[in-house]
């Protein structure tokens, strides 16, 4: 592969004199040290950053990052109104000890590790999913994290758990993960991801690399790599060390609609499935070393040994690979992009991303601590004010990104109050009803990864939802228990329920002028309109039609009240509320 | 079954529209334009375009296009002979064997991925999949590629299944994906209390917000942004969404199609194609008979047999066939072995593909396989070969090449691929 990096970070922080040899006792893993190095470096390149976002401004862009939620809009209007210092570090700390934090992070994993996975008859995700959210609710140090993976073995299920076929839109709350991690300790949710990979070694190895030490290994899959020094055999060496891993069925009986229970675990023989196959052999019986020629043995502790090799901390890319993936998934791109594609000549990172990898290191690979730093840095506190064609360079102002899919579905809930209606009112279906509709969002948003994305990448048909569909539509519409009703119930004149609106879907107040025009809009004499009934009740594909009937049976009562809707729709639909900021 | 009121508000909202025009301020609403704008480069050739039958699961070759009649692992279907003497295909495909003239049935395809998800990447974009790029679908590159970016239908439509996305190309290459062909696709209807008057309303209130916004950002994100908006409203008052309104087709024509979702499907893919449509994708689904081959795979032929011959018959008396390529595919073959269940299990080794249409010489068969149709024994075709004819047929040049988001070159079709000269006209 011909990596054409885009060091345009890189490169430029690289002609700033290299930092000082790392003092002893570690360095502290704070903003501080991000803050110094861009501040040097906009001075040098005679950068003007864009001012400091505003607080409502903030609140938002952190909450979605770190929690993937939107602000409730109490908590948004007491944070804008807040006067006390530190009130932004204080609310990180906040939105890093919600049970929201585990909720998105496992997600988060969830949908890189596993994605659409293909072997749903052995895959059993919500162990797996129940396993991460264990390790994201106790911050559990990214190291044992990994080397947990890597290494896992054991059972993959409880047993009589569900397949779940194609995509991977099943969620895990406390409640579950309590629940499935005891019944059976037996089992090591973890081992699901080397299922995932059970017949191909190869990409288990190259998801390993890539996902956790930025190397993509497996461009030197068919041939040597074209532009790092990575050989075939390397590959092969790497992918080797999974080449002891077996895999024994314990239910060998047919199980319609349930997952199979699998032991994964390590044999003293080359034994993965496929083994024999003629195009695998190359793989599997090469000798079994790490990136950098560290022999890793050939028994059934190989496994076990390239676990300690990827996170040791004498490991050059593995804290780097994290912090740079964290540092894109906060400020929409890498120091080095792509994130996940580090140089195998590490004298080439930026300098500013080996500090960081050497103090989140330092500081017991301690996540919460790394998006602390990040959030309270000034790079990460700038406005989205892109100035002139070159604006925004080097973290000198935020980009705009779109909205995770299932960040976004949340938002569009979260904003109009459906979930609490689908409690309401079809309780007992609530949970097939948001999985029809995550399903929708998972297959129109779908964005692989968050790469730095240049330019804005959409789709019609996913205009076409926010426009048309009756989650944006009815979920805007007047019905008691959703949030238009209760803004309109609420005491206080009309000002006051635009600015409750805005706080609800903006998670600000509306400028003067903004709250003139939305009052004139609703002076605006017309005629009501009539509340129809649906024509398509029969096709409740997108799950939405109990809202729908309730929509049809209250609905807006005059014109007034429609003008309301219709702010409302068009708040779910602007760039500000899909995007962050 | 269609609802004709939805149909009717979609055609209301076209003559409406245009009345409200100077509310929107971002443009969203512009002014309506008469029908699809006229193929771009006029006075050349119409591009070509393109029509995938997907059968998703892995088609048995042995018992479709390569029948082994009297052997141990030819199963119980007998061969018929076809309009082109000499060529025999299944029993169960009479109506396309009628047609045989017009098709080449390439028995001598290969590949080596036999998992479901690589190996329908593979036939999807003509690369086996690799972790590093996102190689685009076929009918995403014919979107990019001959496609009218300003098209009010979208350039790459995909029936009943997901198909694969634009990849480097980028999400706007992606296939408009209808999931069921009997109905109007989703989210192109106003919503019901949303009258013409009242969208036109609330687009206005969109503009203003969408200003404001440009305006503390100034970044072009957010009129990237309005862009897709605007095609979306385009597509929405396009008198061309008729073209998925199948009830205006005689009910002959819709029984000789087949009234099932494929059948429907490849009518719907005709009339798109006929409203400027680049490429669309049908899928059948079921042909992983891992279990029952011989009755499910009977039963699928009863659904592909009328659709697949009434598509072919239908584009040339249509007078679209010469510029139409029916292109029936899925992942890999079916085992010749018969498994304990009376099933077949995959075969990517050796399997088959048809073409019809599209300029190709029909009326041939292009490879072998053995006795048994284990392997391929005459003119192994890979899929990058497979590429390589189709973007020759198309009009896309194989050669070209494009650049992932991590640097590296992608040429249009693998270098590996070289097109069957037999088959090009």
């Amino acid at each position: 592969m011909i990596g054409i990096r885009l060091v345009f970070s890189g490169l430029l922080l690289a002609a700033v004199p290299a930092p000082p040899e790392r003092p002893e006792p570690a360095p502290s893993l704070s903003s501080a040290s991000i803050d110094e190095a861009l501040r040097r470096q906009w001075k040098t390149e005679k950068i003007r950053p864009a001012p400091l976002c505003d607080d409502a401004t903030f609140l938002r862009r952190a909450s979605l990052d770190i929690t993937g939620t939107l602000p409730p809009p109490d908590v948004a209007y007491a944070f804008i109104h807040d006067v006390r210092p530190g009130k932004r570090g204080a609310a990180v700390d906040s939105l890093l000890a919600t049970r929201k934090y585990t909720d998105y992070w496992t997600g988060y994993w969830d949908a890189l590790l596993i994605g659409r996975a293909t072997r749903a008859q052995f895959l059993d995700r919500a162990s797996f999913q129940a396993w991460m959210y264990r390790a994201f609710e106790k911050n559990t140090p990214w190291n044992k994290v990994v080397a947990d993976l890597v290494s896992a073995s054991g059972k993959n299920s409880p047993g009589e758990m569900p397949r779940i076929k194609n995509l991977g839109v099943s969620r895990m709350d406390k409640a579950r993960a309590d629940e499935l991690l005891a019944s059976d300790p037996s089992v090591n949710g973890a081992v699901n991801w080397i299922i995932k990979y059970g017949q191909l070694p190869q990409d288990l190895a190259g998801a390993t690399s890539k996902t956790f030490l930025g190397v993509q290994i497996q461009c030197a899959q068919c041939h040597d790599h074209k532009t790092e020094k990575w050989t075939q055999g390397d590959f092969r060496s790497f992918a080797s060390a999974f080449s002891h891993t077996k895999f024994d069925v314990l239910d060998k009986e047919r199980k319609p609609g349930e997952v199979k229970r699998v032991e994964v675990g390590d044999a003293q023989r080359v034994v993965f499935p496929g083994a024999r196959q003629e195009e695998l052999k190359p793989f599997l019986n090469a000798p079994p070393k790490g990136l950098d020629g560290t022999s890793l043995g050939g028994d059934a502790g190989t496994r076990k040994a390239l676990a300690d090799w990827i996170t040791s901390p004498r490991n050059p890319w593995f804290a780097p690979a994290i912090v740079n993936r964290m540092w894109a998934h906060f400020l929409g791109g890498g120091l080095l992009e792509p994130f996940d594609d580090l140089p195998a000549d590490l004298s080439k990172l930026p300098p500013l991303l080996t500090a960081l990898g050497g103090e989140f290191a330092a500081n017991g690979y301690d996540l919460k601590r790394l998006i602390r730093a990040i959030c309270l840095s000034q790079a990460y506190q700038r406005a989205a004010l892109k100035q002139g064609k070159e604006g925004g360079r080097l973290w000198s102002a935020h980009p705009l990104r779109p909205l995770r899919p299932e960040v976004l579905m949340d938002a569009l809930i979260q904003a109009t109050n459906v979930d609490a209606l689908l409690q309401d009112h079809a309780a007992e279906r609530r949970d097939q009803i948001k999985t029809q509709i995550i399903q929708q969002f998972v297959f129109l948003f779908d964005v692989d990864e968050e790469h730095e994305q240049r330019s804005f990448e959409g789709t019609i048909p996913q205009a076409l939802l926010l426009l048309n569909s009756r989650l944006t539509n009815d979920g805007t519409s007047v019905i008691p228990g959703a949030a238009l009703a209760q803004v309109l119930h609420q005491p206080g004149d009309d000002a006051t329920r635009i600015q409750n609106l805005y706080l609800r879907a903006l998670s600000r107040e509306p400028t003067a002028d903004e709250l003139k025009r939305c009052l004139a809009f609703l002076a605006v004499p017309r005629s009501a309109q009539a509340n129809l009934p649906e024509t398509r009740a029969a096709k409740d594909r997108d799950g939405m039609g109990p809202i729908a009937r309730l929509a049809v049976r209250t609905g807006a009562r005059d014109a007034r009240e429609q003008a309301f809707e219709d702010i409302f729709w068009a708040l779910l639909n602007s760039s500000e509320f899909n995007l962050n900021h | 079954m269609t609802d004709r009121r939805e149909f009717l508000r979609w055609s209301l909202l076209g003559t409406l529209a245009s009345q409200f025009g100077s509310l929107d301020r971002l443009g969203v609403f512009d002014a309506q334009e008469g029908g699809q704008a006229a193929p771009k480069a006029a006075g050349k050739l119409q591009p070509k375009a393109c029509i995938v039958l997907w059968m998703n699961g892995g088609p048995s070759h042995v018992d479709t296009w390569d029948p082994k009649p009297g052997t141990k692992e030819g199963g119980p279907f007998k061969a018929i002979r076809t309009s082109v003497k000499g060529i025999e295909i299944c029993e169960h495909l009479p109506q396309v064997a009628a047609q045989m003239e017009h098709l080449a049935i390439l028995r001598g395809m290969t590949s080596r991925e036999g998992n479901h998800q690589r190996a329908a990447q593979l036939l999807h974009t003509g690369y086996s999949p690799n972790p590093t790029v996102a190689f685009p679908a076929l009918g995403s590159l014919m979107a990019e590629e001959l496609g009218d970016a300003e098209a009010e239908l979208p350039n790459f439509v995909s029936l009943a299944g997901p198909s694969t996305g634009g990849g480097i190309l980028g999400v706007r290459f992606n296939p408009f994906v209808v999931q069921n062909p009997l109905e109007p696709p989703q989210n192109v209807a106003l919503w019901r209390n949303a009258g013409e008057a009242r969208f036109a309303r609330r687009l206005a209130l969109l503009g203003e917000l969408e200003a404001g916004f440009k305006g503390t950002t100034l970044d072009p994100k957010v009129d990237e942004r309005q862009e897709v908006y605007r095609k979306a409203v385009k597509l929405m008052r396009s008198p061309r969404l008729k073209a998925f309104d199948l009830t205006t087709e005689p009910e002959s024509l819709k029984r000789a199609y087949g009234t099932t979702p494929f059948g429907q499907g490849c009518l719907l893919a005709r009339r798109l194609i006929e409203n400027g449509v680049r490429c669309v994708e049908v899928t059948l689904d079921g042909w992983d008979t891992h279990k029952d081959n011989f009755g499910r795979t009977k039963t699928l032929m009863g659904t592909l047999d009328p659709a697949m011959a009434t598509l072919v018959a239908d584009l040339r008396q249509r007078d679209l066939l010469d510029s139409t390529l029916v292109v029936w595919i899925g992942e890999f073959g079916r085992t010749p072995v018969i498994n304990g269940d009376e099933g077949r299990d995959h075969h990517p080794g050796a399997w088959s593909a048809v073409l019809a249409g599209g300029g190709i010489r029909g009326g041939q068969v292009v490879g072998a396989t053995d006795s048994a149709g284990d392997k391929v024994v005459d003119a192994p075709t890979t899929v990058p070969d497979l590429y390589a004819t189709l973007a020759a047929t198309l009009g896309l040049d194989a050669e070209k090449t494009f650049i992932s988001p991590s640097g590296r070159p992608i040429k249009l079709v693998d270098k590996a691929g070289k097109p069957l000269r037999q088959l090009l006209g």
